[in-house]
């Protein structure tokens, strides 16, 4: 390494702590030097890792410095802090501009906690006020300004009382009224973004706003993971636009994390049954009455040389109480999942959306039962997963949809089921299955194998013979209204692997 | 050691910084804002709940361009601002204004005429709204539905259903379109030319006083209060009506009174193929 570089190095290391301890020590990775953004590539390799440092910051001065670090810390700790906030001020932005974009959105959303972070801070302190100060007015010099800037210098230096240059557009006073309910009540982040990103719309775009937005999970890099709690209220492709505005488009275009974070809010509130038996207690007196069978012989004689009924003959006492439930072997899950075009397709409240939804929930309770999953997805043609522990790929083929006929795969049913008897088999289908019969035999021999339950969605639909054939299976559940499958999955899993249960829907 | 001492210690606490001025936590930016609060189609009761009665906050709503979108809420608003003002709210025209209004009077005014009002008004402080094409002025419709009180005066001609649902106060109009006064309960309106068709429609009370002429099936399904046309009418007056007063000065279309089950229809003459019973003005 270059020794003038190891020096700097060691200097701005010292401002990282300073500021960190400044904001009392938060657990955030220290930065690493790289190329800005603006030149390339950082050199950092983890895409996740987004506090760099350049050449071209270092330059600028420890307390500049000092100053970017602070505003960074408090993106990471106050505004947006997670993802689940980064993603509420995504879709706000989202909703607010006229053409929504993921690449305006986020460069609306990071205008946005610029400006809260800023408040924020410069209402901590004098010291903090100043090196707010410092980074704006080093903006403000800059010669290649864009409407988009200015007119934020103008909001600021009227918000703030600032020495920045004005803004004579009537969207400063906008902005002015949007912000002044002020910026601490997070309950008015969303509309407050919403409402910022519509009036700087037109102005887009500026030297303001580049860059990803910055929240704790990307910074760990478990935004992965970590389940966003609105996606129950958004569409597919709404869902994906907010993935898109937060950098986080996946292979599969969203669609298995829309159905994961929708999972992951019903909840399986599990109540293990305990069971009631007896057991040996304290000696207690052995009478005349009782079975001579009671009586304990060598317990009674260690007391007293002579057995004396009612007075020096003892029995074990036993008491009748709840005993930890015994432990069972898990069952295997088999998942068998209808995407035929009668499903509709995944939008949001359609049958496919319910049944991959109701399926994604079962997977992921028998995996965290510690069982193992299989799935098979069929219309005309089918997919399938082998018994696996990794729900990834079960969550896979679970997500496609091949809108065609309903042709059910008897065979692969069965050879699953086989591989694991006494596995557990939910088949959710609309029941237009149209070879049904020719495929019978080797669904019988499947439901022998294991405890066949089957979701007939299509009420209207319903067979007198088919319903007849379809019940010698196992058992089988008619769903006349859509909500009731989620919860009627949910409760068969939740019965298989835990006992009793029940669900509650957040 | 004070707690604040003790805290300040903790903490090293430098110099406090300043407080930025903030203003009401509960504003509401525009129409858009509130509807994402309540919804497009709110009841009064859910307005009232959520929007200060402050003249600030209500101006600034007043103020939003609201659209189709949000039209009712709009209306509401103008309902909430009148029942605050002291003086008589002069408004843009626009759908649903005066929406359930309750008390306080709202003057839509015609930008063509410059009559000396000497009011504080809402347009005076917002030069745009006189900007207002007169086809805008014209299509406004829904003025006044559901009033219970105050009272509206259109200085232009309304659209469809002016005070449709009125249960109370009063509408003073030059003129309107179709469905005027429809399912009228109570209250009174006053049309200064001529209306379109339906004035009247399924009114069961209240006054109604048209000064020029009503297009067909005026008083249709009529079952209480009254009508006066002071000009003529168009065909089928009062048809199916069973109840209420209808009096037309000028003339009645053809099948005036058809199938009437009661009240009365007094005219100066009839069309061809009017009901037998009907009353004819000396």
């Amino acid at each position: 390494m270059d020794p003038n570089q190891r020096k700097i190095s060691w200097n701005w290391a010292d401002v990282w702590n300073r500021s960190r301890e400044n904001w009392h020590w938060p657990l955030l990775p220290q930065p690493r030097m790289g190329i800005s953004e603006a030149e390339g590539r950082g050199e950092f390799p983890f895409p996740n890792y987004r506090i760099t440092v350049d050449q071209k910051t270092l330059d600028c001065g420890p307390d500049y410095l000092e100053s970017l670090f602070d505003h960074l810390i408090v993106h990471y700790i106050y505004c947006p802090r997670s993802l689940e906030g980064a993603g509420l001020l995504a879709l706000a932005a989202l909703k607010g501009l006229e053409k929504p974009d993921p690449q305006r959105a986020r460069c609306l959303v990071n205008v946005f906690t610029d400006i809260v972070v800023d408040s924020f801070r410069l209402e901590r302190s004098s010291a903090d006020e100043e090196k707010v100060l410092l980074g704006w007015k080093r903006l403000a010099r800059q010669g290649d300004l864009a409407p988009l800037d200015r007119v934020v210098l103008g909001f600021l230096r009227d918000y703030w009382g600032a020495n920045l240059p004005s803004c004579p557009r009537p969207e400063v006073d906008l902005l002015e009224r949007i912000f002044s309910p002020g910026i601490r009540e997070r309950s008015l982040w969303q509309r407050q973004c919403r409402q910022t990103a519509k009036i700087l719309e037109p102005f887009l775009p500026g030297i303001l706003g580049r860059g990803q937005i910055r929240c704790l999970e990307i910074l760990n890099g478990s935004a992965k993971d970590a389940p966003l709690s609105y996606a129950a209220g958004l569409d597919v492709s709404q869902f994906e636009e907010v993935l898109a505005v937060l950098g986080l488009k996946s292979d599969l275009g969203g669609l298995k994390r829309w159905y994961r974070d929708q999972s992951y809010s019903i909840k399986i509130q599990e109540r293990p049954r305990s069971r009631r038996e007896s057991y040996p207690s304290a000696p207690v007196k052995w009478r005349l009455t009782d079975p001579v069978s009671e009586l304990d012989h060598a317990y009674s004689l260690s007391l007293s040389p002579r057995l004396i009924p009612g007075v020096t003959t003892y029995k074990r006492g036993t008491e009748i109480g709840a005993m930890a439930p015994v432990g069972t072997a898990v069952p295997d899950l088999l998942v068998v999942l209808d995407s035929s075009r009668s499903m509709q397709g995944p939008k949001m409240g359609t049958k496919t959306h319910k049944a991959t939804l109701a399926a994604f929930k079962a997977c992921w309770f028998a995996h965290s039962k510690g069982a193992e999953v299989a799935a098979i997805n069929f219309s005309e043609k089918y997919i399938s997963a082998p018994w696996t522990r990794n729900l990834d790929l079960v969550e896979n083929v679970l997500v496609e949809y091949f809108s065609t006929r309903t042709h059910i795969p008897g065979k692969a049913i069965r050879e699953l089921a086989e591989e694991r008897p006494g596995c557990l088999i939910i088949c959710i289908t609309d029941t237009h299955i149209q070879n049904l019969y020719q495929e019978w035999d080797d669904i019988k021999k499947a439901s022998e194998a294991g405890d066949f339950v089957l979701f007939c969605i299509d009420q209207a639909y319903r067979d007198r013979h088919v319903e007849e054939a379809l019940a010698s299976l196992g058992r089988v559940y008619y769903i006349n209204c859509l909500e009731d499958l989620v919860s009627l999955v949910v409760e068969v899993a939740g019965r298989a692997y835990c006992g009793e249960s029940f669900i509650s829907l957040e | 050691m004070k707690l604040v001492g003790f805290m300040d210690a903790a903490y090293q606490r430098t110099a406090p910084g300043r407080k930025l001025k903030t203003g009401k936590r509960n504003l509401i930016f525009n129409l858009e804002d509130l509807a994402d609060q309540i919804g497009e189609k709110p009841s009064r009761a859910e307005v009232e709940r959520l929007v200060p009665r402050d003249k600030n906050q209500l101006d600034l709503l007043i103020s939003s361009q609201p659209g189709k979108k949000h039209a009712r809420l709009w209306g509401y608003i103008t309902s909430l601002a009148a029942e605050c003002a002291t003086a008589p709210l002069i408004l843009p025209f626009r759908d649903y204004a005066g929406l359930e209004l309750r008390r306080g009077t709202i003057i839509f005014q015609d930008t063509s005429d410059n009559s000396g009002c000497h009011v504080k008004n809402y347009a005076e402080s917002h030069p745009d709204s006189h900007s207002k094409s007169h086809s805008e002025i014209q299509a406004a419709s829904h003025v006044g539905e559901r009033m219970t009180g105050g009272k509206i005066l259109v200085q232009g001609r309304a659209g469809d259903y002016l005070g449709q649902e009125m249960k109370g106060g009063g509408i003073i109009a030059s003129g309107c379109r179709d469905y005027a006064f429809r399912n009228m309960r109570g209250g009174y309106g006053v049309v200064r030319g001529d209306a379109g068709k339906f004035a009247g429609l399924c009114n069961c009370c209240g006054r109604i006083a048209v000064l020029g002429s009503c297009k067909e099936r005026a008083g249709w399904l009529m079952s209480g209060g009254s009508l006066h046309v002071r000009g003529d009418c168009g065909e089928y007056l009062g048809i199916l009506m069973s109840g209420g007063r209808i009096t037309v000065t000028g003339k009645a279309g053809r099948r005036a009174g058809w199938r009437r089950k009661g009240g009365s229809i007094k005219a100066a003459s009839y069309g061809p193929e009017s009901a037998e019973d009907l009353l004819e003005l000396g």
